[in-house]
């Protein structure tokens, strides 16, 4: 019996199945083992067949590494969406985060505090950032000093 | 005719005062007939509270909020937590999940775990041995106060959490001392857990009933999710973790 086996969870490194990745346990003894994990090439350097690789694929099994490999794949990609999406949710978190801020720091401006225009406030909530949050609060401080002439709502 | 409307409480800080105006005004934005209510000290009055139909006076507790829930005018009532805020119109339809029930909240499964830092404990172990804990998130809650046992129970949760609070209540072993083996000390500031013991361990509420919302997290999406948990869009956003309540208003 060979002092070394390989895991089942091999996958092709290259479509054209030129490279397989496996894992190698070898039994060191006394229940020891040491785990390596290998990238073997068909074909070696000098042109000549690689034994290593039969010897893989052949106590694996094609099909078993094809599978894998799908597998693999479908993983990496499915991990690949979900970093998208927590990526774009922290992102937007962080956004409405600093915007919902400045819309409660906004309200404790004396002229926001007591204008009567329902309307420009109503506009500092729906504010999309914090500059719009601002340029909001610029209008109603003006309009207080009777800057837009009528103070009406 | 059975009255409905919504619970806003603001107390201990003028970032939850000035958050609950912004949140009682976005309620007004798609909702302008909406009868709401607002708990606050009377410190905080500044004008802007003209936005709630009632103002009614609350202690300057962190529970505050269950004193609020506890004494709310309308039957059928919809109680949101102050740092939030409302982004959808199905805020006018909030009543019609009430149904048969007497508590709706948002729950608290294991998808949204990692926004939490302890959800088990021993004490909530299932009969079958399966781990239990918290399953409910009291953010916002939908109750109906026609109902005395509603009310009877709010009242306790709010009585129980200052108990809790102040160190006169804790779960005790039979040799009396207090539980905190199935019951860890660091749930002794949380009200979840006089929610989670009066819902699961006082037989005066065995038959209260309580359910979820359907599509739970837009009616609480916690600003911090990192996947959209929802379905359709959300109705409360609630932030309840924003740079503003710690750094300008603490």
């Amino acid at each position: 019996m060979k002092p070394y086996r390989y895991l089942d969870n091999a996958f092709w490194e290259v479509p054209d199945k030129s490279i397989v990745k496996c894992i190698r346990i070898a039994d060191l003894g006394q229940g020891k083992t040491k785990k390596d994990i290998l990238a073997v090439r068909k074909i070696n350097k000098d042109g000549t067949p690689n034994p290593q690789y039969k010897e893989i694929v052949d106590s694996i099994g094609e099909a078993v590494i094809d599978k894998y490999t799908q597998e693999r794949l479908e993983k990496k990609e499915r991990e690949h969406q979900e970093n998208l999406v927590k990526h774009e949710q922290k992102k937007q978190a962080a956004h409405l985060e600093g915007l919902f801020g400045a819309k409660i720091r906004a309200m404790e401006i004396e002229e926001v505090k007591n204008t009567k225009n329902k309307k420009l406030r109503s506009k500092i909530r729906r504010a999309n950032s914090e500059l719009e949050v601002t340029a909001l609060v610029s209008l109603i401080i003006g309009e207080e000093m009777g800057l837009f002439g009528n103070n009406d709502e | 005719m059975m009255s409905k409307g919504y619970v806003v409480v603001a107390s201990t800080s003028k970032f939850f005062y000035l958050s609950a105006i912004n949140l009682i005004e976005s309620i007004r934005d798609f909702y302008p007939e909406a009868n709401i209510t607002l708990f606050t000290e009377e410190r905080f009055l500044d004008g802007q509270e003209s936005c709630a139909d009632k103002i009614e006076f609350v202690n300057a507790h962190k529970r505050a909020k269950l004193d609020g829930m506890a004494r709310s005018p309308y039957d059928q009532t919809f109680y949101i937590d102050a740092d939030c805020e409302v982004e959808h119109e199905d805020i006018a339809k909030v009543f019609d999940h009430l149904g048969d029930n007497d508590l709706v909240f948002t729950g608290l499964p294991v998808e949204r775990h990692y926004c939490y830092a302890e959800v088990y404990f021993p004490g909530a172990t299932k009969e079958d041995g399966r781990k239990g804990g918290f399953e409910l998130c009291g953010g916002v809650c939908l109750y109906n106060m026609a109902n005395p046992l509603v009310k009877e129970f709010m009242k306790d949760w709010y009585e129980l959490t200052v108990k809790q609070y102040d160190g006169l209540w804790w779960p005790r072993k039979e040799d009396g001392s207090e539980d905190l083996e199935n019951y860890p000390a660091s749930f002794k500031r949380w009200d979840q857990f006089s929610l989670w013991w009066l819902l699961n361990k006082e037989p005066k509420y065995k038959d209260l009933k309580v359910a979820i919302f359907e599509d739970d997290a837009r009616w609480n999406f916690f600003n911090g999710y990192l996947y959209p948990h929802n379905k359709e869009p959300v109705v409360v956003r609630h932030y309840s973790n924003v740079k503003a309540k710690r750094e300008v208003y603490d």
